[in-house]
């Protein structure tokens, strides 16, 4: 297994960095989306609020493949048309700031009350108190969560080899086209993505102890 | 002990709900510039929503509650004047977590009085020493014992230099031996002169510093007098009832 | 499109949700027996155990579903035993719902504060009985919601099986889109389905959720 992976290493770094690609673009697109759709839910204004739970309702109980192919093969009906990968990208974009949505919701709720009265004991204004002392709490917060969205994300974006987006899994699938080594190929394929991911928990961790400490 | 006979804190018939729950009926109370008040009574009784209702964390139902002048309510820019001249002191201290005690305190004199950074080190730096915590200024909350991370909680509302300082059960949450230095601090505070409104169950205190003893109960004054009346000779049953619970539990007489 | 045509599909879209809901339950099941036996093992057994089991869970956790399913599927051909779509799905969820489920569990196992075991034990009870009737009792009421929701993921995890060529719902979509040249009014549909069939237990999800938080039997979950 390990001579077929160095013999092609360059197709799999490719499609690597396809998958990467994708999974900060997602979650880049999806932070966005998620800010916005949280404020949104918050909001005391209640069409906004109606709007972002149902994108949040809606993409989070149907499928990402459905998302993927309603973007790739139903957009094309009104004349949108995109690549695989921009494809896949935009539909990761859509799904991540769903959940990113709900993420976000939890840390702003997540911080305590008290932390606002103590700032609205001495007068803080409300963006000072928002910038100064909720959102460095709630981004402590979900640290984690957001950690284990990015590390989703990375695994999600397979499906894109579904309509041909080269990436990582779609790297994969072309080999065994070629060679037929099936087993070493997707044995090769999950250590991969295993090991992406254990590389992302661990910084994440590390960088996660460090702030910590500075607060504890 | 100066004292202006304009009173600085004003509560007229105020009246909280929480729904249908009537947590504060028709309660009037005024503060002397100067005058240092306990506030004691039963959980339940209302003091602590009350206190917040000077400062406008909880809005009134009914009633009128003036500050130094100003109206408690109305705008979020006349509000915001109210809360700079009132100091507040919570419970749970509510120090910000992500922030060192330095910068708990300068917060405030930068982002609401618009001291330069300079400026609002050199108070805070001097509130500190005035706590006792100058060794503590870059140490974050979560490295600090309850009783200094409450201390630091005191010279956060003092940097705004409030013409009153409200104190919500300060040393409820201290460990034992944690309670003297907080109360040290406010003894300090009382005998330079500031306003305090105080609501705790430490009695020996009250007994010390305290001008005036309001009772609260059941979302009404029940008594208020000076310590010495209201510990060695109370008038009414309900503080009878209630002096007569805490102290007994506490296993020795308090306000001798 | 004429009704009779029309009939045609929407017989064929419950045709799909049909083998959809039947792949989750049964996938469900299975993946609930196996993660159950993992999480025990884990508990129960020594670190010899953890030391085989845990890289095993962690691969599979850490790796795409899509990757798995077509691991089982073609992977079992070149084997030499053909499995079809339907049992490859079957088995490649069932592993991947194995390895989730054995987490949310052995979580919940390790949360049951440590007392309750040292308690039991110095009664002079079996390990094997500690756990059983005296943690996993009370571990149940955290395990519920959060598998609740993870069968909701596996219902939409199931339209993966869509590669493997299993007629299950999106797989049914793609046939019909084939047929009708109308990606996206059928996907829309597609997705309402999986909406009904999945929105009312996220529903649930949250009342026994805040039920649970009002028993003080659980926290909020990010």
């Amino acid at each position: 297994m390990i001579e077929l992976v160095i013999a092609h290493i360059g197709e799999f770094f490719a499609g690597f960095k396809i998958t990467l690609v994708i999974a900060l673009g997602a979650m880049l697109g999806g932070s966005l989306l998620g800010v916005l759709t949280a404020i949104f839910r918050l909001s005391h204004v209640g069409p906004l609020r109606v709007l972002s739970l149902s994108y949040i309702e809606l993409i989070r109980n149907t499928p990402g493949l459905v998302q993927l192919l309603l973007v790739y093969l139903g957009l094309p009906e009104f004349g949108i048309r995109f690549s695989p990968l921009g494809a896949t990208i935009l539909a990761l974009t859509i799904n991540n700031g769903a959940y990113l949505a709900e993420i976000f919701r939890a840390g702003l709720q997540s911080v305590p009350k008290g932390q606002l009265e103590a700032a609205a004991a001495i007068g803080l204004p409300r963006t000072a108190t928002l910038i100064d002392v909720v959102l460095p709490q709630a981004l402590l917060a979900i640290y984690p969560a957001l950690t284990n969205q990015f590390i989703q994300t990375v695994l999600f974006s397979s499906i894109g080899a579904l309509i041909g987006t080269v990436e990582l899994t779609q790297v994969a699938l072309i080999l065994n086209t070629q060679t037929y080594r099936t087993i070493e190929i997707l044995a090769a394929l999950s250590l991969m993505y295993v090991g992406i991911s254990a590389v992302i928990a661990s910084a994440s961790h590390r960088l996660g102890v460090r702030l910590e400490r500075r607060y504890h | 002990m100066a004292t202006s006979s304009e009173p600085i804190v004003s509560a007229e018939r105020v009246t909280k709900d929480f729904g249908s729950l009537r947590v504060l009926d028709s309660v009037t109370l005024r503060v002397l510039r100067g005058e240092r008040v306990v506030i004691i009574g039963p959980s339940g009784s209302g003091k602590s929503t009350f206190l917040r209702c000077i400062n406008g964390l909880e809005p009134v139902t009914s009633g009128r509650v003036v500050v130094d002048g100003l109206e408690v309510g109305g705008t979020g820019v006349q509000l915001s004047r109210v809360r700079s001249a009132v100091g507040m002191v919570f419970q749970l201290f509510n120090l910000f977590p992500h922030k060192t005690a330095l910068q708990n305190i300068m917060l405030g004199p930068v982002k609401v009085l618009g001291l330069s950074r300079d400026e609002a080190k050199r108070r805070a730096l001097r509130l500190l020493e005035r706590v006792g915590l100058s060794d503590k200024a870059d140490e974050y909350p979560g490295r600090l014992s309850g009783g200094q991370q409450q201390r630091v909680a005191i010279a956060r509302a003092l940097a705004m230099s409030p013409k009153v300082m409200l104190f919500d059960e300060p040393t409820s949450a201290l460990d034992p031996e944690l309670v003297g230095e907080v109360l040290e601090v406010m003894r300090q505070l009382a005998s330079e002169g500031m306003t305090m409104i105080v609501v705790s169950h430490e009695m020996a205190f009250a007994a010390d510093i305290a001008d005036r003893v309001i009772v609260m109960d059941k979302g009404v004054i029940v008594e208020e007098g000076p310590p010495q009346t209201i510990f060695t000779n109370p008038q009414t049953a309900r503080t009878r009832v209630f002096l007569t619970r805490l102290l007994g539990r506490s296993g020795k007489h308090e306000a001798e | 499109m004429n009704w009779a045509e029309m009939g045609l599909e929407i017989a064929y879209l419950l045709r799909g949700t049909q083998v959809t809901i039947e792949l989750s339950l049964l996938a469900f099941a299975g993946g609930g027996v196996l993660g159950f036996t993992i999480a025990l093992l884990r508990v129960l057994g020594g670190s010899d155990v953890t030391l085989v089991v845990k890289p095993l869970v962690d691969v599979v956790r850490g790796s795409p579903l899509l990757v798995q399913l077509l691991a089982v599927y073609l992977g079992s051909s070149v084997l030499g035993f053909s499995l079809n779509p339907l049992t490859a799905a079957f088995v490649g969820l069932s592993i991947n719902a194995g390895a989730y489920l054995s987490e949310i569990i052995r979580g919940a196992l390790t949360s049951v504060p440590k007392g309750q075991t040292e308690a039991g034990l110095a009664v002079g009870l079996s390990r094997m009985y500690v756990v059983w009737g005296i943690i996993l009792p009370q571990a149940f009421p955290v395990i519920v919601p959060a598998a609740m929701g993870f069968f909701i993921s596996l219902v939409k995890d199931t339209s993966l099986a869509y590669v493997l060529g299993l007629l299950e719902l999106t797989r049914a979509a793609k046939d019909i889109v084939d047929r009708t040249l109308d990606p996206f009014h059928t996907y829309v549909i597609v997705m309402l389905i999986y909406f009904a069939l999945c929105y009312p237990l996220s529903v649930l999800v949250r009342v026994v959720d805040r039920q649970l938080q009002h028993k003080g039997l659980a926290r909020e979950r990010l």
